[in-house]
């Protein structure tokens, strides 16, 4: 929103037009706790979840809800945590930072949860901060921006693999094809934001040089102006940055301006409605990702490749799809916050469980393996990734 | 045998007794005239029979048909038409045009009739721009046919009004307060035109303050007070009625 | 960076894909508020359901002219429910009131379509295939110019319906004065629900027609609610032609703003006109005046 216009009195009347308007997505998925089948007589153990179940980010936060799901009732099903079963309490944030700070708090004063898994992005996991921070409950967020593991907080932990790793990890590959004019076009969200500040800073490094760069806003429905511009500049390649619905626009729009340049991205990209919306548009667009797109990456005879076709096999059982890398960022945020339940004694309270988080060591997730320490609250390397690429509608290992 | 026959109309708003059980009847080709002081229930009664309010008991009855319970549009489509105190003209458009419009709704039947016949249509509309200058030659305004109707003096505003509300052809004709706003001669010329307008085989019902008008024109009066009724009769007899004298007293009696 | 001739019109191109869907919002407002006098917040919802209902026919084996026949039918009939069931009961409450009860419809509207439909982004197949047509090296797709023609072809259409017919008449005759459009036997209460159903059919036309290039969602209702606002205020509420210009204008402003500064200031374009048209000229740009309305 234009920062030069919010203060005029008369931005009233648009005030009044958003708020018709977006108020009706406050369809909360709140307060349906549900403690599974667990026959035990230990109070149960509550963790709080924010995720995006409307707005920009509904793609990547209902996967991640249902993978949460799914975990929850495997463990309560096998008799819960140390005897406690899990309950989880959902709530939607609307892929709106304000209402994902509104959410933690109601988590947090009305549900006494131990941790909050969250948010789906990264402002939203940044606007809980405040909230967090003031109850001293530890937070797994499921976003990629770099941002949420380099303001290091002592409460706050992350499982994709943040901005940091994969922007030079994607420069190369681009470099390496001998990719060097690159136009990039991000979303000025927080995680275009976030990915686009370290491709600026990274590129000189990768032997890549910027020549176009655009901005949209998330939720705009139409790119060819920022696409015209970038074709002007003709680049060797085109760089996009966003985890939202519009990427479609741009690999069909690229398409539909002549534009033949490759098309690379970021793991916020591994989406099927990506490939669904963009159609012919998505052919040959490649983007760095986790494993769990081709399970075999991890390697057949790894522990890794074990866990995540467990996960993948009851996943696609249950909801009839396979699971995306969304669905495995919830599902190692569920994990870490499981075992780090396991290993506390005694009672447990947020700041044990805070301190067990950070013990956490060689976890095995879909996503890569855990190791966090009082630096380090990612604790993932640029080995976790591999470069995909569309190929008839499906991803496929790039072959580098 | 009356064209508008009211029986028992009766309408309260919130505490005020607007209208009381008022009858009485409009016969047809005469001048009705509906008086009383300020705030006796005048316009009421034209809101009531006209379909912009509802009244809590009471019926009217045009040419054998019910007109309480229609809605304004379907009153006029009856062939009663009205016009309003404060004239309700549509502002932005010429004098001639405000008097179309009052013609249009009853010319052209169909919503595409436009596209398919046209020549029809073409047609159509020379007849309405020669009946429109015939209705303006009537009343007296031909002159300022091409003005803006925003842009008339007041007086002037009501004879448009006037002028619209026959354009529609009505059998029936209620006027509020049409001389309102007019000098001298310019009421002169409303006392013939509303003779003339009588002679072509309209009914009026007119709400009026000025009694000379009303002494010259109407073939009957109806007096109203508080809203009940207590008078009716041709004009010489009310001139002399002491219950009328008595209501007026102190208000406009030096016009009665 | 040097931009071509090709790139000019090119944007170009995009500003007018933009400002024929932004017209038809537009249209949507200006035609209600024409004839009542308020401003119809659910007009945002009559887009996505446009939009959201075809690609839904579509996904139902229904095949894609009827879906979007259907989709603009249907959002028709909402249109008129929106009035018939939620504004005429609440009539004597006021302008004010009635344009809270068109926003309690939108969300109404959005988080059914929401609950309907599910929370996914939809796409829907091109009216007709093929190649990008190249105009002076601009590329344009074929669903551009199924935007551009039927959005014209909705302008000229209304236009027909609002000059010479006898609803027209009686949809001019409401917006200037409800009381003397009645008294020469105007059905007033059909003219108010006609025009929420046209604004219906105009949203809903445009939600279906441009939903092969930008997708659609149960959430893109807000947005394309604030450009056609916008662009009716540019063009002056109430006025249908103006309407038609502020909606190009508004997509050639939006489209300059992203050539000449950034992508991220696209948006700010409809607020920054929303602002100047209400604090400097409150008649829009052609400087018609308004209606004695409100």
């Amino acid at each position: 929103m234009s920062r030069s216009g919010a203060r005029w009195g008369a931005a009233l009347v648009v005030a009044a037009l958003l708020a018709g308007a977006v108020a009706g997505c406050g369809a909360k998925e709140g307060g349906g706790s549900d403690a599974g089948s667990g026959t035990t007589q230990k109070e149960p153990y509550r963790v709080g979840v924010v995720v995006s179940l409307t707005g920009t980010y509904a793609g990547l936060g209902i996967p991640e809800k249902k993978a949460i799901e799914l975990q929850r009732d495997a463990i309560n099903a096998n008799g819960g945590v140390n005897g406690h079963p899990i309950e989880v309490i959902f709530e939607d944030d609307a892929t709106d930072p304000a209402k994902a700070a509104a959410a933690a708090s109601k988590l947090i004063e009305q549900d006494g949860v131990l941790a909050i898994i969250g948010a789906t992005g990264t402002a939203q996991t940044m606007a809980m901060r405040a909230e967090v921070q003031r109850a001293g409950v530890p937070q797994v967020s499921m976003a990629g921006g770099s941002v949420i593991t380099d303001q290091l907080d002592p409460l706050v932990f992350q499982t994709p693999w943040p901005n940091r790793i994969v922007v030079p990890f994607v420069l190369k590959a681009m470099a390496r094809k001998g990719l060097t004019k690159v136009a990039v076009i991000s979303d000025s969200g927080g995680y275009g934001k976030d990915g686009h500040a370290i491709i600026v800073k990274e590129a000189p490094a990768a032997g890549v040089t910027i020549v176009a760069d655009e901005t949209f806003n998330p939720g705009d429905t139409d790119m060819s102006s920022q696409l015209t511009k970038i074709r002007a500049a003709k680049p060797d390649a085109v760089l996009m940055w966003n985890a939202g619905k519009e990427a479609a626009l741009i690999a069909k729009g690229m398409k539909q301006l002549g534009m033949t340049q490759p098309l690379f991205g970021g793991p916020g990209n591994g989406r099927k409605e990506f490939i669904q919306g963009a159609g012919d548009g998505a052919e040959g667009f490649r983007f760095a990702a986790g494993k769990i797109l081709v399970p075999s990456a991890y390697g057949t005879d790894t522990e890794a490749y074990k866990v995540a076709t467990e996960f993948i096999d009851s996943y696609t059982a249950k909801y009839g799809e396979s699971p995306d890398i969304f669905a495995g960022h919830a599902y190692d945020a569920f994990l870490i916050v499981v075992d780090a339940l396991k290993r506390i004694e005694g009672d447990a309270t947020p700041a044990k469980l805070r301190d067990a988080i950070e013990q956490t060591k060689g976890l095995v997730g879909v996503g890569g393996t855990f190791t966090y320490s009082p630096q380090d609250h990612n604790g993932l390397t640029e080995s976790e990734l591999v470069l995909y690429r569309v190929e008839n509608g499906a991803w496929v290992l790039d072959e580098q | 045998m009356s064209l508008l026959r009211v029986r028992g109309l009766d309408k309260r708003f919130g505490g005020v007794h607007a209208v009381r059980d008022l009858s009485f009847d409009v016969h047809p080709q005469t001048i009705k005239a509906l008086i009383g002081p300020n705030g006796a229930g005048k316009s009421t009664v034209f809101n009531l029979l006209t379909g912009f309010e509802r009244p809590d008991s009471g019926s009217a009855t045009f040419a054998d048909a019910e007109l309480i319970g229609l809605r304004p549009h379907e009153v006029v489509r009856r062939g009663v038409v009205r016009t309003f105190q404060e004239s309700r003209l549509f502002d932005s458009m010429t004098v001639e045009e405000n008097v179309l419009a009052g013609m249009h709704l009853r010319l052209r039947a169909s919503m595409l009739g436009a596209a398919v016949r046209a020549p029809r249509v073409r047609a159509e509309e020379r007849e309405a721009r020669v009946e429109a200058a015939h209705v303006m030659r009537m009343l007296g305004i031909e002159r300022h046919a091409h003005r803006k109707a925003g842009d008339l003096p007041h007086g002037l505003r009501r004879v448009v009004e006037v002028a619209r509300a026959l354009a529609a052809r009505p059998k029936l004709l209620l006027l509020d307060e049409p001389a309102a706003g007019l000098d001298g001669r310019e009421t002169e010329d409303l006392a013939d035109a509303l003779l003339r307008i009588r002679d072509t085989g309209v009914t009026l019902l007119i709400v009026e303050h000025d009694m000379g008008l009303v002494m010259e024109v109407s073939d009957e009066i109806v007096v109203i007070d508080q809203g009940r009724k207590i008078a009716e009769g041709p004009p010489l007899l009310i001139q002399k009625d002491p219950a009328v004298l008595e209501a007026y007293l102190g208000e406009v009696g030096d016009r009665v | 960076m040097s931009m071509s001739s090709a790139d000019v019109l090119q944007f170009v191109a995009s500003g007018l894909q933009n400002g024929a869907i932004y017209a038809l919002m537009a249209l949507g407002f200006t035609l209600v508020f024409a004839s009542t006098g308020i401003i119809n917040f659910a007009q945002g919802e009559f887009f996505m359901l446009g939009g959201m209902l075809a690609a839904a026919g579509m996904a139902a084996g229904v095949p894609l002219g009827v879906s979007v026949l259907a989709a603009v039918a249907a959002t028709t009939l909402v249109g008129c429910l929106v009035e018939r069931l939620a504004l005429r009961p609440a009539r004597s409450a006021g302008g004010l009131a009635l344009v809270i009860i068109t926003i309690g419809c939108s969300m109404l509207i959005k988080s059914g379509a929401r609950h309907l439909f599910g929370p996914d982004e939809r796409a829907l197949p091109a009216f007709t295939a093929g190649e990008p047509l190249s105009v002076g090296g601009a590329l344009i797709e074929p669903q551009a110019v199924w935007v551009l023609v039927l959005a014209l072809a909705a302008a000229v259409g209304l236009t027909v319906l609002y000059r010479w017919t006898k609803m027209g008449l009686a949809m001019r005759a409401c917006s200037i004065s409800h009381d003397a459009a009645r008294i020469v036997g105007v059905d007033t209460a059909r003219v108010v629900m006609l025009s929420f159903g046209l604004a219906g059919a105009l949203g809903a036309l445009a939600g279906a027609v441009v939903a092969p290039i930008t997708q659609t969602a149960y959430d893109v209702g807000a947005r394309m609610g604030l450009k056609g606002f916008a662009a009716a205020l540019l063009g002056g509420l109430g006025d249908p032609v103006g309407a038609i210009v502020g909606g190009f204008v508004l997509g050639l402003l939006e489209s300059g703003a992203v050539a000449v500064v950034s992508g991220t200031y696209k948006d700010a374009v409809a607020l920054v006109v929303l602002l100047v048209v209400l604090v400097l000229r409150p008649q829009g740009i052609l400087g018609r005046h308004l209606g004695e309305k409100l």
